[in-house]
């Protein structure tokens, strides 16, 4: 055994997980596929969200889902009830959703092509925020009845975060939820983070966030005629 | 849980390393990891000690120095310690440290 030295190393511990991102997202950009990644808390609305967003616009894109949970397949049965094309992930325990998941579902994800496709990642605030998936959105998520601290409990998912969608918003006249306390919170990590408050329920909001989707898909599409 | 994929990819990286160095053991590993990361060190030392068994670097201990977060004013251009720049006042300002999550260094025999 030789005598005790020290390697210099200065790697980031995700490189290898940052190249596979870089790698599906060239791969999606080249198949002509927006991918958003949806994140937030058990119970916060994901399904509901994504399937509110398929319904208002399923006639003008061609929009598949791939479902992470834990374990079951409840969400996927919901997704294809509505007749969306979906992909079950099953982590069997891990918190998160990671790239190789995510390109081992979309290659499973049919009828395609797809333009627009939606990640319900795991149920989590704390683990879904440091692997990125190559998605060209990252939305997180934050329910009325959850409460408005949670961009102060949970700092570094508004920090990854492209939007925040405030869910549940018919909650709000029965509860302690101050709107304008989250979204300081959330801007004073994140400062141009888009806020919508959408209550899938009554309808409040979704077409401004419906409206944010298009423009991304739209922004991919001018991307690509412009070479 | 996260720790146990960090875990797996910091026993990957150090084991690549040292190997590559003709290195047969790992004694050490530290880490740089910004403040803005959720990562427990117990937990993350635990879940190591359970994958790296029988591997090089078994054993090892981890190292964990917390880096601050830190900001760059887009006004003045000053680095300052919170989202409202301390110079100058002006808001908000650019994130630019706290994020990373770094092997620094390994220890090695």
């Amino acid at each position: 055994m030789g005598e005790v030295a020290v390697i210099d190393v200065r790697t980031e511990i995700l490189a290898e997980n940052a190249l596979e991102a870089s790698a599906i997202r060239e791969r999606l950009r080249a198949d002509g596929i927006v991918l958003v990644n949806i994140t937030a808390s058990p119970g916060a609305g994901k399904t509901m969200l994504i399937l509110e967003t398929f319904r208002r616009l399923r006639g003008r894109f061609r929009i598949g889902v791939i479902e992470g949970d834990v374990a079951s397949q409840v969400d996927a049965d919901r997704m294809a009830a509505a007749g969306v094309p979906t992909v079950q992930v099953t982590t069997g325990g891990l918190c998160h959703l990671d790239v190789p998941m995510v390109a081992a579902a979309l290659g499973r994800l049919t009828p395609g092509p797809f333009d627009l496709v939606f990640v319900e990642n795991i149920g989590n605030l704390v683990c879904t925020a440091d692997f990125d998936l190559g998605a060209d959105a990252n939305v997180v998520l934050l329910s009325v009845p959850e409460g408005d601290d949670k961009p102060q409990k949970y700092p570094l998912i508004f920090v990854t975060s492209d939007a925040l969608v405030v869910t549940k918003t018919d909650y709000l006249p029965i509860s302690d939820f101050d709107l304008g306390a989250a979204t300081a919170g959330a801007r004073a990590l994140n400062p141009a983070l888009p806020i919508f408050p959408v209550s899938c329920r009554n309808g409040d909001g979704l077409d401004a966030w419906c409206a944010w989707v298009v423009e991304r898909v739209e922004a991919r599409r001018r991307a690509d005629d412009h070479g | 849980m996260h720790e146990l994929a960090i875990g797996k990819s910091i026993l990957r990286l150090a084991v690549d390393r040292a190997t590559a160095a003709g290195r047969t053991r790992v004694t050490a590993i530290d880490l740089v990891v910004g403040e803005l990361r959720n990562l427990e060190a117990p937990t993350l030392q635990r879940y190591f000690d359970h994958i790296s068994a029988g591997s090089i670097a078994e054993g090892a201990v981890l190292r964990v120095t917390r880096a601050p977060a830190r900001f760059t004013c887009a006004t003045c251009g000053e680095p300052s310690p919170a989202i409202v720049c301390g110079p100058c006042g002006g808001a908000p300002c650019t994130l630019v440290g706290g994020r990373e999550m770094l092997v620094e260094r390994l220890e090695v025999a």
